[in-house]
Parts: structure tokens; sequence; C-alpha cells
């Protein structure tokens, strides 16, 4: 469980990027969606609740540790909680994909790093490119390899920014259910997935976080039904949030 | 791992080759007694043998590995295939000391005096740039900054030397060709220790150092210190860089050329492997360059850094690029 409060972030001497508030807990259990318009501080709310952006104000916890100040968890004991799936374009002149997997071993017990990576690659649909080269995979299956690695890491916490983003559309909803079976499972407690896919966040997700500076998070259903989830990207009366199918439409005129 | 060992009988081949070839013909017979015992050996053969051609070696063997050694962890940390020890401007910066040295007229010949100089230079570049590290975000601007040190060190050597004597000018210009045959004490035994006692507790973390090639978020997300990691990495690349150029002058090539060539030739990113490797390539490399330098059998000698170029740029095409692999990256 990670567990943020009043947390508040600006860049130096930029703009505030994000001014949580109330609190936000992403429970066991549970898979989260955080959603929302570019530049609305989706990626700064993952980083800070995965330990790497320390927030000016506010604090983050994991179960009943804070992740920042004197009493922070150590960084080897994070890293074995939680792990994450950035944007970053990742691409080692000389690394195969299973060696890149096992990076993700390095807070962990050797003895057990075979079946951990072999596991890992199963679940992503990846075995078969554990010879190849990092640099020699399509963009989709390099995003594959890089959520293996996370999950090589073995975290109770998984948190993905646009994980679907290079996927096609039947490896987008493979990854949705992938995440959400390993949390039925409890492979891992809880994941966060940032993600513009909202018809997967909609059927997916047991909670749904709406991100633009503030968050507010909900039952996805009740998000959409009651307009909130359409509101956070847009007040643009010409397009419309098809609830069901999770897309925006122009609105026809017949219609309004 | 046996391909990293493969390595060492072909650095004691080139280093016995560096001992038996000078410009002195010397016969075999009479070059390997005097390695080993004073005894039945004729004194200029031994002077020779022990004075000037194993100190030569040795100080080609360091030289090469050091640099070798810092091109690897500044690609590493810049996760930049074009970085190599001279990007951070430590390499101008012992050229500055240089020519105080030269242009004061305190060192009279290239001597130990230089080599202090030399690292003084090297030092204070290295202090700024680790200074400017700890204050950004990004460690491209490191990069940038530490080019930028190097112009302004460069551009002060520049107008000291257009003050210098023709002598002095003489004097800076043999040392910008790079040599391992400069006077430098025990320097040539100094380097090749202190190059190793770096390397091997890099290769005990090189699992970690692994994690920064994924970028400094996905390292501190494994629980690595990436920051401090990186600072420890520039300081070391500086020092080994700077101490390298205090001996044998601003040596090219080797240092970005060499990790490319370790990569290729283990066709891994894996530091484990991939720092002993360099270690032994940048050595061979640099005491072959420096064999083909001296000319064998003849007076004259060529600049080292003429032959580096010269010879070793076909030689990373050859391996380099090869159809299959992942191309030039870190």
């Amino acid at each position: 469980m990670i567990f943020l409060q009043g947390i508040r972030i600006r860049y130096p001497r930029g703009p505030i990027v994000l001014d949580v508030h109330d609190s936000l807990e992403f429970p066991s259990g549970h898979m989260v969606s955080l959603v929302g318009p570019n530049g609305g501080g989706k990626t700064t709310l993952l980083r800070c609740a995965a330990g790497l952006l320390r927030p000016q104000q506010g604090t983050v916890m994991l179960n009943a540790t804070p992740l920042y100040g004197a009493a922070a968890l150590s960084r080897d004991e994070r890293a074995r909680h939680i792990a994450v799936v950035l944007t970053e374009l990742v691409a080692p002149a000389y690394l195969r994909v299973g060696e890149m997997v096992s990076l993700g071993r390095l807070q962990k017990q050797r003895d057990k790093n075979a079946a951990a990576i072999k596991a890992a690659l199963r679940h992503t649909e990846a075995d078969h490119l554990e010879s190849r080269w990092v640099g020699s995979l399509s963009d989709g299956e390099r995003q594959r390899v890089m959520i293996a690695r996370a999950l090589a890491q073995e975290p109770r916490i998984l948190l993905l920014d646009e994980p679907t983003a290079h996927l096609d559309p039947p490896h987008q909803t493979a990854l949705f259910q992938l995440l959400s079976h390993l949390v039925r499972t409890r492979v891992i407690e809880c994941a966060v997935i940032a993600t513009h896919q909202l018809h997967l966040a909609l059927h997916f997700s047991d909670l749904l976080v709406l991100v633009n500076r503030d968050v507010r998070g909900g039952k996805p259903q009740e998000l959409a039904d009651n307009g909130a989830l359409e509101r956070v990207f847009s007040t643009d009366p010409s397009i419309a949030l098809d609830t069901t199918r999770g897309w925006f439409m122009p609105v026809s005129p017949n219609r309004s | 791992m046996m391909r990293t060992l493969a390595l060492l009988p072909l650095l004691l081949a080139v280093a016995l080759a560096g001992i038996l070839l000078g410009s002195v013909p010397l016969p075999a017979g009479d070059v390997l007694p005097a390695l080993v015992s004073r005894n039945n050996v004729a004194p200029m053969t031994l002077t020779i043998v022990r004075q000037i051609r194993v100190p030569r070696v040795l100080a080609g063997m360091g030289t090469g590995g050091a640099l070798a050694l810092a091109g690897l962890l500044m690609q590493t940390v810049f996760r930049n295939p074009l970085a190599g020890p001279g990007v951070l401007g430590v390499t101008a910066g012992a050229g500055l000391g240089v020519a105080i040295v030269i242009l004061t007229g305190v060192g009279m010949s290239l001597s130990a005096t230089t080599g202090a100089a030399a690292i003084l230079g090297a030092g204070a570049v290295l202090m700024l740039v680790v200074l400017v590290h700890r204050a950004v975000e990004q460690s491209v601007v490191v990069l940038v900054l530490g080019l930028l040190f190097g112009y302004a060190a460069s551009g002060i050597t520049t107008v000291l030397l257009s003050g210098s004597s023709a002598d002095g000018l003489q004097r800076f210009v043999q040392w910008s060709f790079g040599s391992f045959a400069l006077p430098m004490g025990w320097g040539p035994v100094a380097l090749p220790l202190l190059t190793v006692a770096i390397a091997v507790p890099l290769t005990l973390i090189a699992p970690r150092i692994d994690t920064l090639l994924l970028g400094t978020a996905y390292a501190e997300s494994l629980g690595v210190h990436a920051r401090r990691l990186e600072r420890l990495l520039l300081l070391t690349a500086g020092v080994l860089t700077g101490v390298a150029t205090a001996l044998a002058g601003p040596v090219s090539f080797i240092g970005v050329a060499v990790p490319h060539i370790a990569r290729g030739y283990l066709r891994s990113s894996r530091h484990r492997i991939l720092i002993p490797a360099t270690l032994c390539i940048g050595a061979i490399i640099a005491v072959l360059a420096d064999i083909i330098a001296r000319l064998p059998g003849r007076d004259t000698t060529l600049p080292l850094n003429a032959v580096l170029a010269v010879v070793g740029v076909p030689v990373v095409l050859l391996i380099v690029i090869r159809p299959g692999n992942g191309g030039i990256r870190t």
C-alpha cells in the first residue's frame, strides 16, 4: 500500500506541477490507473510515489514507513518493494534480453535468479526474445522486456508510466490483463498505471485517479458517469467522452 | 571470462616485443638474460633494457590501461559513445599546468616537475567538474561544461605559449605528441599499479555500474545511489586521466576507441568482464603503437599520437562495424 498526503511538487524555478490537497491511497489488492491531460502531473505523481522524486511538501508512505526524509526506507529496501517501468528509452549496445531482465535482480537472492527471470519473461510473453540483443528489438518488444525486468525485481508494488505506449492493441489489452491477473493472484500487491488508454483503464481498474495538478480518486464507472473523467481532460463543448467506449468524439449538432 | 583471459598471453607477448625491439638492435639472446640477471650481460645492454625499455613498456601499459578504463567510465556515466577521458577538460587542464611550468622555466626539462604540474592542472579542472555535477540535475550538462572548461584551459594555454620562447614552444609541442619515454622516476611502475588498484574494486561493484546503462532513474529504482555512483566514477576517471597525462602527455584515441573495441570483442556491455578486458586491450594497443612509433632499428621516431590515430582507426572500423550487432553505443 502506498499512501500520499499533502504532496506539492514544483520543478526548480518552474511552475507547480502537482498540488494534492487531500490524501491518496494505492491500496493493496487494487489495480490503479492514473489518467489526465498531458502535463497534468501523472508522471510526476508516479515517480513521487515510487520514491524517485522527493516532494517539496507532504509525505509518501509505503505501508507504515516514509519513503522520504530522515526516517525513510533505505534504497535497497525500497527497491525490494517497488519496481517501475518508465518512459525513458533504454538501448545499451551489447545487452541481451536475458541480461536486461537480470538487472532487476540486483537486490535479490542470487540462487533464485534463473527462476525469477524465466517467470518474468513468461509472464510478458517474451521468452522467445531471451537471447536477442535489446538494441535489435522493436519498440513494443522492448517495452515488454522492460516490464519483465520490473517483474524480475519481484516487487510488491509495480508502477508503470504509459506502458502501453508502443504496444499494438492486442498487446495493450494483454498487458492490462496481465497486471490485473498479477494483482488478483497476489503475485504483486498493487499495480499503478499512468495511461491514456481510457477504455482499458475503465474496464480493468479498481481505482481510477484523475490527475491534473490536483488528484481525485474514485470508482471508474462513477467518475465516468458523473462527468468528472470528461472534465479533467476537456471543457471543449464540441467534443464529448463516450463513457462506454472510452474515447472522445465530436458532438454532432443534432445531439446537442 | 575466457575471452578476457585470452588477452593476457597477448599482453605478455606485446610487452616482450616492446622490450626486444628498439632503435638500438639488440639480439634477444642478450636482452632476455638482462631481464633476470646482472651477470654476464654487457653494461650497455643492461642499461638499455632496464633503464629505457622496461620503464617504457610499463608506462605504455599503465597509460593505455588507465586511459581506456577512464574512457569506459565516461561513456557509461554519460551514456554517450563519443565520451572519452578528454571530455571533462582534464587533459586540457593538465596541458595548462605543463604550459605554466614551461613558460616560467621552473622545470627546465620535461621532468617530474611537469608531471606534478600536469596533475595539479588536471586536478583543478576535475574539482570544478565534480562541483558542477553536484549542482546540476542532468549529467549531459556536466559533459558540456567539462568541454567548455577544456576549451578555456586550452585557450589560456595558447595565450601562455604565444608569449613563450621558441624553445619553450618546441618543448610543449613535443609533450603534446604523447610519449612513453618521458623520464618520470617511479611513474612507470606506479601507474599500472594504481590502475589495477582502481579496477579491482570497480569490478566488484560492476552490477551496480551496469544499472547506469539504463539511466539514473532506473538505477535509483533498483536501489543504487545513482548520482553518488556517477560522481565516484567521474572522479576515478579524472584521476586516471590526470595521472596518465602527467606521465605520457595527452595521449589520444585510446580512451574513446578501446571501450568500443572491448565491447565488440566481448559482445557484452557488462562491466564485470568489460573492465578487465578494457584494461588489457588498452595496454596492448598502447605498447603496440609505441613499438611502431619507435621504428625499430632506425634513429628517428614517430609521434605516438600520430601512430595511434593512423594505425588505430582502421582497426576500430574492422571491429566495431560488424553486421548484426547493436552498433556503436554504450
